[in-house]
């Protein structure tokens, strides 16, 4: 097969798989070592080999590590999950989210009402449980709108 | 003779062959949807797409069509990190909520069992991570935090609400919604942490364990 030269380095793990010659400019030799041979059998499963080819080719040099190990992680996860791959993580993912950020608007509007109402020690406005502030009208002897008064701004903003 | 009533579907009418009745793109890509089958061909490959097809059942090959063709749009619009830049970007963002709301949490039991501190400050800190989740955001333009993967919890199937824009003449995301969704990404082996573009927001490089 190959000479035993010293002067010929070993074939990168993609021109293994690909039964040729690895020339000096080796577009994959970088990012697929020979000794991760995986790599490349996954991605080049998944994607092929002359689209990841193309795809570097388009991509400035610094960036061709991460754009390969990001090739690879989603050509693991497709394997792993033939129907979803890795989109299957985004929406799990976005549902954590939601669910986080629903939650934490919930405990800030307990803290809101928390606040409101210790510093309303005169009973002069409240804050439903819906959010909507009521302020104390002396004249009627009526909890009304806060935004029938002429006060400007919401207890939240304006007392915390 | 037969006849020719029935368009090509957006496989057959882009790699410019006769469209059969059996056509195993048929399905999947009609022809009102040309820019789908486009990417997923261009990131792909016809004959990838194809094996995979064939390798699972028939009633799993939408969704399976429809997640890479999001990977597949997800890809060209961020050449370097495609959709691990947006995994990447909500456990950032999965980190950020998480530390908020234990905070909250802290406070609000404060307010609970001792009351008199004022958590004007907290909030204000809470509402300036409330960000909407906008998976398009940047590519690789906007990488201001490292890539770190880890784990996810695993869970059975859910129907996701994704909130983004597929763009590109079809609707990704409606794809996406439709979908039921069973998630089971772990570690993967050998794969190298990613640099980010940018400098991180939290200054912490978490290292994926190798399986």
């Amino acid at each position: 097969m190959a000479s035993s030269s010293s002067s010929n380095p070993a074939p990168c793990a993609a021109c293994k798989f690909l039964r040729r010659k690895c020339v000096p400019g080796c577009t994959f030799a970088p990012y697929f070592p020979a000794e991760q041979p995986t790599k490349f059998v996954h991605v080049h499963k998944i994607f092929g080999a002359s689209n990841v080819g193309k795809l570097l080719s388009e991509i400035p040099s610094h960036q061709r590590e991460d754009a390969v190990n990001s090739l690879a992680y989603e050509a693991e996860a497709r394997l792993k999950d033939p129907v979803y791959g890795c989109v299957g993580a985004i929406s799990l993912l976005q549902r954590q989210v939601f669910n986080l950020q629903r939650e934490l608007d919930a405990t800030n509007a307990d803290i809101i009402r928390y606040a409101a109402n210790r510093t309303n020690s005169n009973n002069d406005w409240r804050i439903d449980s819906d959010g909507s502030g009521y302020y104390y009208d002396p004249n009627s002897g009526l909890f009304l709108p806060y935004h029938w008064s002429s006060g400007g701004a919401a207890p939240s903003e304006r007392d915390i | 003779m037969a006849s020719s009533s029935t368009s090509p579907c957006a496989a057959c009418k882009f790699l410019r062959r006769k469209c059969q009745p059996e056509c195993v793109f048929a399905p999947y890509f009609p022809p009102d949807q040309p820019q789908k089958f486009a990417n997923v061909h261009k990131v792909f490959g016809a004959s990838n797409v194809t094996k995979l097809l064939n390798e699972l059942q028939p009633q799993q090959r939408e969704d399976a069509v429809n997640s890479l063709a999001y990977e597949a749009d997800m890809r060209l619009r961020d050449p370097v990190y495609g959709c691990v830049g947006v995994i990447s970007l909500l456990q950032h963002q999965l980190r950020q909520l998480q530390m908020d709301l234990t905070c909250a949490k802290s406070e609000l039991s404060k307010y609970q069992n001792l009351g008199g501190i004022s958590s004007h400050g907290l909030i204000a800190a809470a509402a300036a991570h409330h960000q909407g989740i906008n998976l398009l955001g940047g590519g690789a333009r906007d990488h201001h935090f490292h890539h770190q993967l880890f784990p996810v919890n695993h869970q059975n199937h859910q129907v996701i609400r994704a909130a983004f824009d597929g763009g590109n003449g079809y609707d990704a995301a409606g794809s996406l919604l439709a979908m039921n969704m069973s998630a089971s990404i772990g570690q993967l082996s050998g794969f190298q942490q990613t640099r980010a573009a940018g400098a991180a927001a939290d200054g912490r490089r978490t290292p994926v364990e190798p399986s």
